[in-house]
């Protein structure tokens, strides 16, 4: 995976945030997924990507930076079935607004959401997946991507 | 007039929803994937459809064919997170009028309802 792809995915989860929460989030530098790092938070949305790449990419967030966002797309209550929602349709935009630069090759299914404490979906053993931390208004999540080309092994 | 929301996701629904008001929809339904969305129409026959892409069970450009199959003059406005090029023009291409990126805006989504309301 490519340096170029991380950065479209820095750019579209920077840009969701800019665009829905009246405030943006900052991305930070992405870091190699390592052994004892965990995908696990309240919320975890795991698009699942196939075409040219394949893969995974997941939006994992807690409850509270979900509450927090849920009034700037008009929710007054902040439950776990709209934070779980939410989170589906983050990981959703983020993918699917990353087709500008990757192309329809990059299909993207529909989200499917874990809520903590399900367990959280492991990656094939050799994939190499990155992890892209974001906070907003203090709130941390992250944004992992884990892709390979179609003709590769993982 | 009529409006039938189109959208896997509850919150989007909803958002749709309440940033219509101001066009006066006597009547709003709601459905969460292109197989109840052909459904709705078929019962409901709205005159404007917003229409999610990716979502289970039938995608919204398989539901797009199935509505302009039965109704010809359906006029649908595309809201989608797809951003490449190809996926908005196959859209327009299979007969939707408009095709809105999300996420979306109260400002976005007025501009496109009322671009469509004027066709």
């Amino acid at each position: 995976m490519d340096e170029a792809i991380l950065r479209v995915f820095s750019v579209c989860a920077a840009g969701y945030f800019t665009r829905v929460a009246l405030g943006p989030a900052t991305v930070g530098t992405p870091y190699l997924q390592s052994d004892g790092d965990s995908v696990a938070a309240d919320f975890t949305a795991v698009i699942g990507i196939t075409g040219k790449r394949r893969g995974v990419v997941c939006f994992a967030a807690p409850r509270a930076l979900l509450q927090a966002l849920l009034p700037a797309m008009g929710e007054a209550n902040g439950t776990d079935a709209l934070c779980a929602d939410l989170a589906g349709e983050i990981a959703n935009t983020l993918a699917g607004n990353a087709r500008a630069e990757l192309g329809a090759t990059f299909m993207i299914s529909v989200p499917v959401v874990i809520a903590a404490p399900q367990p959280v979906p492991t990656f094939p053993r050799d994939s190499i997946c990155y992890v892209l931390p974001l906070v907003w208004q203090g709130h941390r999540a992250a944004v992992w991507v884990a892709l390979h080309q179609a003709d590769e092994t993982p | 007039m009529k409006l039938l929301i189109v959208d896997d996701s509850l919150i989007v629904r909803r958002a749709i929803e309440r940033n219509v008001s101001w066009a006066g929809f006597a009547e709003i339904r709601l459905a969460s994937n292109g197989r109840r969305a052909l459904e709705e129409y078929r019962e409901f026959r709205p005159d404007v459809v917003t229409m999610d892409i990716t979502m289970p069970e039938m995608d919204g450009l398989t539901a797009v064919d199935a509505i302009l199959r039965e109704d010809p003059a359906a006029r649908i406005l595309i809201v989608s997170a797809l951003a490449d090029k190809s996926t908005a023009v196959e859209a327009i291409k299979r007969g939707a009028q408009g095709f809105l990126l999300k996420p979306i805006t109260p400002e976005s989504l007025r501009d496109a309802v009322a671009e469509l309301l004027e066709t």
